[in-house]
């Protein structure tokens, strides 16, 4: 009994997966230096821009069941379905509840697309290629193993850069 | 209760799922998983095996029920019944262009989880949807 019905849910899911093969991933686009300033916990982070295709307000995000608490849940983008991350807890920082400052950047990484709840968007700004030096030995260890080239400065105050594929790496992909 | 429609090439333009609440989300389960749905107390009447949704996701916590009901599930004798809050929609069409895969993230997750696809209905609040025999299978599997 159980084997056979299940097949059924498969079978549906399979379906669904045919009919959306044709679609989604949107091509990167070409590198730049462009990073997208983000504020977790009071600090600040970035992302790669080329990593990044949106940025959401933060509206209602639906939890499922079963998923542990690294990912909030899973939100609706004009028809699909996205993932959303807790940046908070895969970081190991204090807990925070979304606020009207809060952002979803929907960030993609190796096919891998996600959205990944921030605090607040701050800027995008190109950063010098120089500008970039290496991560603060007093960075948290649970930050720094999702660091990637470095720190920045912007308006005074450091940037770490967050690498999306080890965020996503994290979850298990 | 086989109301499934079906195209004359055997795709599925639809299937129709019965909606309740779980915590502050929608859940939908397959409509054709479900023999039965009955008010709690004539399934304990009836002597089913009952199994509570939320034990799957929280063993334990008191769930807070307000108006339990349970689902018997399709497919053969002895069947166990699930109870859920009482459903708040009953044969619901859902076209399978509403019907979404789980992100890749979630999936990898929680791999062996009886979710497996988020509908999204005209009003875009995403429905969770669940299957209900693999639910069970993840309870057993917890109390071993």
């Amino acid at each position: 009994m159980e084997t056979g019905e299940t097949d059924r849910s498969d079978r549906i899911l399979a379906e669904v997966k045919r009919r959306k093969a044709a679609d989604r991933w949107v091509q990167a686009d070409a590198e730049t230096r462009n990073l997208v300033v983000f504020a977790l916990n009071g600090d600040l982070y970035a992302f790669d821009s080329a990593e990044v295709r949106e940025l959401l307000p933060c509206g209602t995000i639906t939890f499922v069941p079963g998923c542990p608490d690294v990912i909030k849940g899973i939100i609706n983008v004009r028809g699909d379905i996205e993932s959303v991350l807790n940046l908070h807890r895969i970081m190991e920082l204090p807990p925070s509840e979304p606020t009207r400052a809060s952002r979803i950047v929907i960030a993609v990484n190796g096919g891998i697309r996600s959205g990944i709840l921030v605090d607040a968007v701050v800027d995008v700004v190109a950063a010098p290629a120089d500008g970039v030096k290496r991560p603060l030995s007093t960075l948290d260890k649970a930050v720094r193993q999702f660091a990637v080239g470095g720190e920045t400065l912007y308006e005074g105050r450091y940037v770490t850069l967050l690498d999306v594929g080890k965020i996503f790496g994290g979850i298990g992909v | 209760m086989n109301r499934q429609k079906t195209a004359a090439g055997g795709a599925l333009p639809e299937i129709r799922i019965m909606m309740f609440p779980f915590m502050d989300i929608r859940i939908g389960v397959d409509m054709e998983q479900i023999a039965e749905i009955l008010d709690l107390a004539a399934a304990r009447e009836r002597r089913l095996d009952l199994h509570f949704f939320h034990e799957t996701f929280f063993p334990d916590q008191d769930a807070g029920w307000r108006s339990p009901a349970a689902l018997l599930l399709r497919g053969g004798d002895h069947l166990p019944a699930v109870v859920v809050e009482t459903p708040q929609e009953i044969d619901a069409a859902v076209p399978l262009d509403a019907i979404h895969p789980m992100p890749a993230l979630v999936t990898a997750a929680c791999p062996r989880s009886p979710v497996w696809a988020a509908a999204l209905p005209d009003d875009g609040r995403p429905v969770i949807l669940v299957d209900l025999y693999r639910l069970l299978s993840t309870q057993r599997r917890h109390r071993k």
